[in-house]
């Protein structure tokens, strides 16, 4: 499963059930990132910067 | 209802200088407090002799270094490091002339807003039986709300200097992201962490700021446009707490303050980016410890740290997007308002039985809930003072007044215009 593998190189270990549960907990956490109306899907380019710019 | 009467720095300075208490005799009063506090991981006297804070006693979240001291970070006792240098803050209160008497019970890893910790216990909130003390700077809100000091550092990622401040009937100030260096302090969320003080009283929390900001919080004066939240958020609050909101805009507008409801709905789509952010940040941040030491992490940061191993790296980015396009919103928002007043918590603190879930499936949400009213302050980076405006029978409500990024000093003077209008607490106990 890739999840295991995904769980394994964070954990350092196998991982147990519980980590299991936690991991497969996530997926209305990254909906609400992809589908989020403060950033609309485009059918271009998302070219929104993720961090502020450097002071000058 | 009032809420007790607590020390401030004017009143100890005021009584200090007026010889009619000494040094010494104030720091052994609180001493001989902190000892048998809840609020304390440990009690120790580091004394400075000149400047403002002479004689003044204050304790600091237990994440600060000092050197040689053991740093705690209400972690696991195997966790606790011995600081090598001297965090900048800490360097700051003592050139002012601080008395540290000790360190501060927090979350663990700075990373709970009921203030529950698996390995420490909770401390006791001084006002509400059985209630969360609320964190994570559990200990800061309790020792400033015990009367024990007058101020003491936390620190605030999604709400952790606001929270446990609303919950003890204290004042908690997070200022803006960047205003005060964070070097020395145990970090969480690097984007999203911020140094501020609880403390007994406006004038108290900005004295502190000033000190810890390197310069001074100060403001123009003038009336302001006053935005009042509106719409679902607001609503979710209790009635209680949208009518003791209410009342302090009335005596805003009396004061010769512009009101506007501002609905603000995009705060909620604000909750999952910021627990992304955060999450991602604090993963990594314990990525080395987690992999070797699982073992002695409390099964409820344990299991929000996991839960980063399911975010990709383009969702940390898009959240990272999405907050520089709320903050792009933010711009205009400012635009028409000069200040916003809203909720710190849904109602008063709960009790602590409701909120102790560890790592139950229903955890994302309790944390949720608890932090839906303070993590837009904390992803926008935005200045943000909670204050009690109410007593009940249940315990104390309070509000945030926030304000544009640097507007510190702004924030503050709202935030005391309210507190002197209202006098809800008695006057400070006189020496």
């Amino acid at each position: 499963m890739m999840s295991d593998a995904v769980l394994t190189a964070f954990l350092g270990r196998a991982p147990t059930d519980e980590d299991r549960a936690i991991h497969a907990d996530q997926t209305a956490r990254l909906a609400a990132v992809r589908n989020n109306p403060l950033l609309p899907v485009t059918d271009g380019l998302q070219r929104q910067q993720p961090f502020p710019p450097e002071p000058a | 209802m009032t809420l007790p009467p607590l020390p401030t720095i004017a009143a100890l300075r005021a009584a200090l200088d007026a010889g009619r208490v000494t040094a010494n005799e104030l720091t052994q009063a609180a001493v001989d407090q902190a000892r048998v506090s809840t609020a304390f991981a440990s009690v120790r006297v580091v004394e400075n002799t000149a400047g403002p804070l002479a004689g003044i006693p204050l304790a600091h979240k237990d994440m600060f270094d000092r050197p040689q001291e053991r740093v705690g970070m209400g972690a696991h006792p195997s966790a606790a490091i011995t600081a090598g240098g001297l965090a900048t803050v800490l360097s700051r209160l003592d050139a002012a002339g601080q008395v540290d008497i000790g360190r501060l019970a927090m979350s663990e890893f700075a990373m709970g807003p009921s203030g529950h910790n698996a390995h420490h216990g909770m401390p006791d909130n001084p006002l509400v039986p059985g209630a969360i003390t609320g964190g994570s700077s559990s200990g800061s809100g309790v020792a400033v709300g015990a009367g024990i000091v007058p101020a003491a550092l936390g620190s605030d990622t999604g709400g952790s200097i606001r929270i446990p401040a609303a919950c003890s009937g204290v004042v908690g100030f997070k200022p803006t992201q960047g205003l005060v260096p964070v070097d020395g302090a145990m970090p969480l969320s690097w984007t999203q962490d911020c140094v501020g003080p609880l403390a007994a009283s406006v004038d108290c929390a900005a004295t502190i700021l000033s000190i810890i900001a390197g310069q001074p919080i100060d403001d123009a004066g003038g009336p302001l446009r006053i935005g009042l939240l509106a719409g679902p958020l607001q609503q979710a609050a209790s009635d209680r707490m949208q009518a003791a909101m209410a009342d302090v805009a009335r005596l805003l507008e009396h004061a010769g303050h512009g009101l506007t409801d501002i609905p603000l709905a995009f705060f909620d789509d604000l909750t999952e980016p910021a627990n992304i952010i955060a999450i991602s940040e604090a993963a990594t941040v314990h990525a080395d410890r987690l992999q070797r030491h699982a073992e002695t992490y409390g099964p409820q940061v344990r299991a929000r740290l996991v839960q980063a191993a399911a975010i990709p790296a383009q969702s940390y980015l898009r959240a990272g997007q999405i907050r520089q396009a709320a903050r792009q919103r933010m711009v205009d928002v400012f635009g028409d308002v000069d200040i916003i007043l809203m909720p710190t918590l849904a109602d008063v603190p709960p009790q602590g039985a409701l909120v102790d879930i560890g790592n139950d499936p229903e955890l994302n949400r309790v944390i949720a809930g608890l932090t839906r009213f303070t993590r837009p302050a904390s992803i926008l980076g935005l200045p943000s003072l909670s204050l009690p405006v109410t007593m009940t029978s249940d315990g104390p409500l309070s509000l945030q007044v926030m304000g544009p990024a640097f507007a510190d000093g702004r924030v503050a003077r709202v935030a005391n215009a309210i507190e002197t209008a209202l006098a809800l607490r008695a006057a400070p106990p006189s020496f």
